[in-house]
């Protein structure tokens, strides 16, 4: 019926927000040391728990990663089966993991300060 | 488990996903079902046992095909349909749309079934519908006033089953062609139009399958029908005739003019 988007929103929760928002930033840190096809990069996603809640999550974010230029694809033959779609960083892939590297590491040391001690602050 | 019974519950998986997918743009929607279906083929390919908990293990790992499509439309920049489907809203906004467009189509733009464009479309069919009946009516004044006799018989639009009367002046042939499909036209605004607005609107529905998308098309090209119906067969108000007024004229436009309906 009528559509309340703010209710919507809430109900998804912040941290499933969050969550979605670094995924993205975490597939482009598996692909810095090498390019890595999309059943492999689910795999080493699910190896931490936390990370994905459901494994198809992670097409809708590599399309888009590649929609914005910061990965690119190959196809590549493979011995077990039928050709598999490689992706690695690009240049512009890099420096967005980059900023976002940095910009983490104080935001969530900034987070983690109030969380421990913040009745001492 | 057999390759048949495996495909078989593949291909649901896969269809239900680009069903749910809407109207994603054919790119990212072959892409989107070519990954899945390639993670599929390479879990299957990976596990230790292959039988169907395995297969339905596999699918339930990569999540609800609704909640994948939930996913790919938001990150496509696509408003997605809150679940459960229609409501009371939707049908009351197409049933209204037909006995009181106003109102129908007021109600048909709060709800969120429908896309914007979509409630474009039909509210310009419907005021189109308005403009048929407006233009009708514009060319039975200029009748009255003695520029186009000829235009006087359509615009009568008076209850079916009532005659008119007084008797029809003599007209040629041609007029009378005229006058019909002048008629016609009012018909088509008056009931018509409102009737075509509350149809496409139940056939654009969401969340439907994508195949509907067909209908944009479908009903683009009646309304350009309806615009060149409108170009050929209504001639200009004020265009010369070699007619006469014919004197129970007016008497004809006060029966007809003043029922809207």
């Amino acid at each position: 019926m009528l559509y309340n988007k703010t209710a919507m929103q809430e109900k998804q929760g912040l941290i499933t927000q969050m969550r979605k928002g670094a995924v993205e930033y975490c597939v482009l840190a598996l692909l810095a040391g090498r390019e890595r096809y999309g059943y492999e990069l689910v795999q080493a996603l699910s190896r931490v728990d936390g990370m994905l809640v459901t494994e198809g999550t992670v097409y809708p974010i590599l399309s888009r990663l590649k929609r914005e230029g910061l990965v690119a694809t190959d196809w590549r033959e493979s011995r077990e089966g039928p050709p598999r779609k490689y992706y690695r960083l690009t240049p512009a892939g890099q420096a967005a993991l980059a900023d976002f590297q940095t910009q983490w590491r104080v935001f969530a040391r900034a987070v983690e300060t109030f969380l421990e001690r913040g009745g001492e602050l | 488990m057999n390759d048949r019974e495996r495909d078989t519950v593949i291909n649901d998986y896969l269809r239900r996903l680009s069903r749910a997918l809407g109207d994603a743009p054919g790119e990212a929607r072959r892409e989107l079902l070519e990954d899945v279906r390639g993670h599929i083929d390479e879990a299957w390919a990976s596990a230790p046992t292959r039988d169907r908990a395995t297969l339905l293990n596999i699918l339930a790992r990569l999540g609800e095909p609704e909640a994948l499509a939930r996913e790919e439309r938001e990150r496509l920049g696509l408003v997605t349909p809150p679940e459960g489907g229609p409501g009371l809203l939707e049908v009351a906004a197409i049933v209204l749309t037909v006995l009181f467009w106003p109102i129908g189509l007021l109600l048909a733009w709060l709800s969120p079934h429908w896309r914007a464009l979509d409630k474009t479309l039909a509210t310009a069919v419907a005021v189109l519908g308005l403009l048929l009946i407006v233009g009708t009516s514009f060319v039975a004044l200029a009748a009255v006033s003695g520029q186009a006799p000829v235009m006087v018989q359509p615009v009568a639009t008076a209850p079916v089953g009532a005659p008119p009367s007084a008797p029809a002046p003599v007209t040629p042939q041609e007029n009378v062609a005229q006058a019909v499909a002048a008629r016609g036209l009012a018909l088509y605004g008056l009931f018509g139009a409102p009737l075509t607005a509350a149809a496409y609107l139940a056939l654009r529905l969401r969340p439907r399958p994508h195949r509907a998308a067909l209908l944009l098309p479908v009903a683009v090209l009646a309304g350009v029908l309806v615009a060149i119906l409108v170009l050929f067969l209504l001639p200009a108000p004020g265009a010369p005739s070699a007619h006469a007024t014919a004197v129970n004229a007016p008497i004809q436009v006060q029966q007809g003019g003043g029922d809207g309906r």
